[in-house]
């Protein structure tokens, strides 16, 4: 088996996990949308949420609401990442590297990246432990739009080498 | 753009079609149809070494520029 037979096998088996870790992702969205409240409420009932308020909310039903509200609409920024994601390995499967749209995916990853900061921000009001999941889900959206700009730049330098006669 | 490709022009002058130009250059018709569209944004020597090979002209005929 030749180097670049060995290469292309290696990607292909890649991209075959990505979209199998996709699919056990988006199951697990679906099942946190499901049972949305109830894994707030052992979260928040056994402790680990809700002791390290900023404003002293504490276990308040209120607190426990909101903790509740951003717990779902978190679920719904990382489906929309997880769309982006299939979307852009499917992509990449059918030989569709450096194109416009695979940017437009990752600016769609980006902005689910940066929903869920705003939102893990807004709920550190209540507990301080989702602000962890802002920073981790800020430094990836950091990442994706580098990736961004950098496929933005390749797509420009392939354009001028596909119009080079 | 400020550089227009005249190669239309020189075609008609040496009664060659763009198929047979393509041919005679090596390049396909798909390209060949974008220098003479003006979308190309750059041609290499070696194009333009058959084009005027081909065609019987200088660089000077097939490149002109035009002040925007």
């Amino acid at each position: 088996m030749s180097v670049n037979e060995k290469r292309d096998k290696n990607i292909k088996s890649v991209l075959q996990l990505t979209k199998i870790g996709t699919i056990v992702m988006m199951l697990f969205c679906v099942l946190s949308l499901i049972f949305g409240y109830y894994i707030c409420y052992y979260t928040w009932d056994i402790g680990v949420i809700g002791e390290n308020s900023l404003t002293g909310f504490g276990s308040d039903t209120v607190a426990f609401v909101l903790y509740t509200l951003d717990f779902y609409i978190c679920v719904c920024f990382a489906a929309v990442i997880l769309v982006g994601v299939w979307k852009l390995v499917s992509n990449l499967e059918a030989n569709e590297v450096f194109v416009r749209a695979n940017t437009k995916l990752l600016n769609l990853i980006t902005f689910g990246c940066a929903g869920i900061t705003a939102f893990c921000f807004i709920g550190g009001i209540v507990s301080l432990s989702t602000i962890i999941i802002g920073v981790v889900a800020l430094f990836m959206g950091l990442i994706v739009q580098c990736v961004k700009v950098l496929m933005d730049k390749a797509i420009d330098i392939k354009e001028e080498m596909d119009l080079t006669i | 753009m400020a550089i227009v490709v005249n190669i239309d022009v020189m075609m008609a002058k040496r009664k060659i079609s763009a198929g047979d130009l393509a041919n005679q250059i090596g390049i396909t018709p798909a390209n060949l149809s974008i220098l003479k569209n003006q979308k190309a944004k750059a041609v290499r020597f070696s194009t333009l070494n058959d084009i005027c090979r081909v065609l019987q002209c200088q660089p000077g005929d097939i490149l002109e520029y035009v002040e925007d």
